[in-house]
């Protein structure tokens, strides 16, 4: 067996093998075990990387952490709610980005849905105004009924993926990139090419984008701060994330993606019907690409063609970041967040890094800090993306075939 | 047992030919119920085709095929499992990444209310199936977990498991496919018991192996394929393990 995976710790979440494994010699090992889960070495290196960009933003040596704790050794809630609001979109995209992945499968696809998904929830909720060159939107719907009409859509558009991968027998990694361009197409036929922007007034008319995508204080009041920043939709993510992992690990369903991907040979003999998981998988990447399209509308009031830009490239990092296997039947949903989180991280610390330049001296001599402070200048955030998931896929693959 | 107790398949003049290629020319092939059937024949002799119509892989180009006194068409893999028409091959049967009692219960998953799969129920009757069987490793005193991966297990202990699956879901037909190629001696013996386990129970069993050794130690019937088609059927004890050897390679006709 190439080793890719122990017993893991406890049952419960974050198992990336559904169900398993006692460990043989109980007591024995809790660092093993840890390691063993999935998500376990992922937040590892998130933990890592929060000391490495707090200890690099330390103004002096010791006078504090900067990051995540300021000056006065407080948790630093201003960049968590940042790191947490900026990680949704991707967030809730990688949830079956994961599932997919642990099925055998990629959607490359996800970034022109999410924009479809913004426009049709966008137009047919606020009534259209723009000049659309093939759809005429009237008066507008009631919110809910487009966000159904605008899911709805964005399944089926996932389902085509599964139907033309499971149809002509091709990878669906270049099945789902010719249906990006694709699908991207569609967009600009029904935008016109046009961005879609509502006005302030038109976002207020009904209190589902507010539901959906408002931040704490618009809903508690007297609170204030930070914590009044962090936007609603971060819960919203948690709650599908929650919703995923018992799909996974705890329903018929999601035995059967694990098994499609683990070995789809024994999982034929079994009688599994392996075509329909598959478009099922694909149609569920859909719909959640279009609840990240309706999050995007609820949030900006404005959606354009390339609003899903490269979230694909995005949510795949974070899958293998988080410790999805690329050749499917391993990984887990939590893993996944850990892993956007992580990308979340290093997009805010390379960001609040570049401001501190001046301060990393002590006395005249630079502390080894400003060196990694200019590689880590924020236009260089793609960069430290990239060796991030270089980093991540060999540690993960290093330490499962050691243990 | 023997030829004259009921028939689990009768394959009557079962033909495949791929484009010009003819892989099976007329084959008559009795699996009794109650019996371990060895399929011999050297590589390209045409087993491995016949096994692939009788599990719906490949469809025939000719011929029918009787189950349980039936005539069938069995046009996929779905068809041969909804008839108790059960695989083992070598490392195809299982899935590694998940465990034992996950394997066990695929694709028949038991849930409780919401649909939420009951694992410790799938675990608990996976323990008591496999007990039955007198597989002993797996039970509260023994040394391994349903819980664990079946990428954990042994060639030997996977192939139990997936032996064990077929026996307890009611299989009738069980089909071995080189199921001891990579096993050790011990961990062989084991899994030619089980093939006994599976016969007494009155399943009819085909058994495929190049390991004519094995072949002979457990099997009670032969039928022999070359170039393919039959040779000959013969009982236990009609040939030596040399006699069947030759006629494998064709040193010996019949």
């Amino acid at each position: 067996m190439s080793a890719v995976i122990g017993p893991s710790a406890a049952k419960g979440s974050g198992n990336g093998v559904p169900g398993n494994a006692v460990p043989r010699n109980p007591g024995g090992g809790a660092l093993r075990r840890y390691l063993d889960a999935p998500a376990g070495i992922p937040a590892a290196i998130l933990v890592l990387l929060l000391s490495v960009f707090s200890v690099l933003s330390l103004p002096g040596v010791v006078q504090g952490f900067y990051f995540l704790f300021d000056v006065r050794g407080a948790f630093s809630l201003r960049t968590a709610v940042s790191i947490l609001n900026g990680s949704v979109l991707t967030g809730i995209i990688v949830l079956t980005v994961v599932m997919l992945m642990i099925n055998g499968e990629f959607d490359l696809s996800v970034g022109a849905i999410l924009a479809m998904g913004g426009y049709v929830f966008g137009t047919l909720s606020v009534g259209g105004s723009a000049p659309f060159s093939v759809i005429e939107i009237g008066a507008p719907l009631p919110p809910l009924l487009a966000l159904v009409i605008a899911l709805a859509g964005c399944a089926a558009l996932g389902a085509v993926n599964g139907v033309i991968v499971t149809t002509a027998r091709i990878p669906s990694f270049i099945a789902t990139l010719g249906t990006l361009f694709i699908f991207l197409w569609l967009v600009s036929l029904y935008s016109g090419n046009q961005s879609f922007e509502a006005t302030r007034e038109e976002m207020q008319r009904s209190s589902l984008y507010l539901l959906i995508s408002g931040r704490l204080r618009d809903f508690i009041d007297g609170i204030s701060g930070p914590l009044g920043n962090l936007r609603v939709s971060v819960f919203w993510m948690a709650a599908l994330a929650l919703a995923m992992q018992v799909v996974l690990t705890r329903t018929r369903f999601g035995n059967q993606i694990y098994a499609v991907g683990g070995n789809v040979q024994a999982a034929k003999a079994q009688g599994i019907n392996v075509r329909r998981i598959k478009i099922a998988g694909f149609a569920l990447t859909g719909a959640f690409a279009g609840i990240a399209g309706v999050v995007l509308f609820s949030q900006f009031g404005r959606v354009q063609g390339n609003s899903g830009m490269q979230q694909e490239l995005f949510a795949i990092a974070a899958a293998v970041v988080g410790g999805t296997l690329l050749t499917g039947g391993y990984g887990s949903v939590i893993g996944g967040l850990v892993g956007i989180l992580t990308i979340s991280t290093l997009r805010s610390g390379v960001v609040l890094l570049s401001t501190p330049i001046q301060n990393s001296f002590i006395g005249d001599i630079p502390v080894i800090g400003i060196y990694l402070v200019r590689l880590t200048a924020s236009d260089n955030f793609l960069t430290i993306v990239g060796l991030t998931i270089v980093g991540a896929a060999v540690l993960n693959s290093y330490v499962r075939r050691r243990l | 047992m023997g030829p004259t107790s009921d028939l689990t398949v009768r394959m009557i003049g079962v033909a495949k030919r791929f484009g010009t290629v003819t892989a099976l020319e007329s084959v008559d092939f009795d699996v009794p119920a109650g019996c371990v059937t060895a399929l011999l024949g050297d590589n390209g002799a045409g087993k491995s085709t016949l096994i692939k119509i009788l599990t719906g892989v490949y469809p025939p180009s000719g011929g029918t095929i009787q189950f349980e006194g039936r005539e069938v068409t069995i046009g996929s893999p779905r068809d041969a499992r909804a008839l108790g028409i059960e695989t083992v091959y070598q490392d195809l049967a299982l899935v590694p990444l998940m465990s034992v009692a996950r394997n066990f219960f695929l694709g028949r998953e038991l849930t409780r209310t919401f649909g939420l799969l009951d694992l410790r129920r799938m675990e608990e009757r996976t323990r008591r199936a496999l007990g039955e069987l007198g597989i002993e490793k797996f039970s509260e005193a023994g040394n391994r977990s349903v819980a664990e991966p079946v990428g954990k297990l042994s060639g030997g202990e996977r192939q139990s498991v997936a032996i064990g699956r077929a026996v307890h879901f009611g299989a009738s037909l069980l089909i071995l496919d080189e199921p001891t190629s990579a096993l050790s001696v011990a961990e062989t013996e084991k899994v030619l018991s089980y093939t006994q386990v599976a016969k007494e129970r009155g399943l009819g069993v085909i058994f495929i192996s190049h390991n004519i050794h094995h072949v002979y130690l457990v099997s009670d019937r032969y039928t022999i394929l070359r170039h393919g088609r039959k040779v000959g059927d013969y009982a236990k004890g009609d040939l030596t393990e040399q006699e069947i050897a030759d006629i494998i390679t064709g040193e010996r006709e019949r």
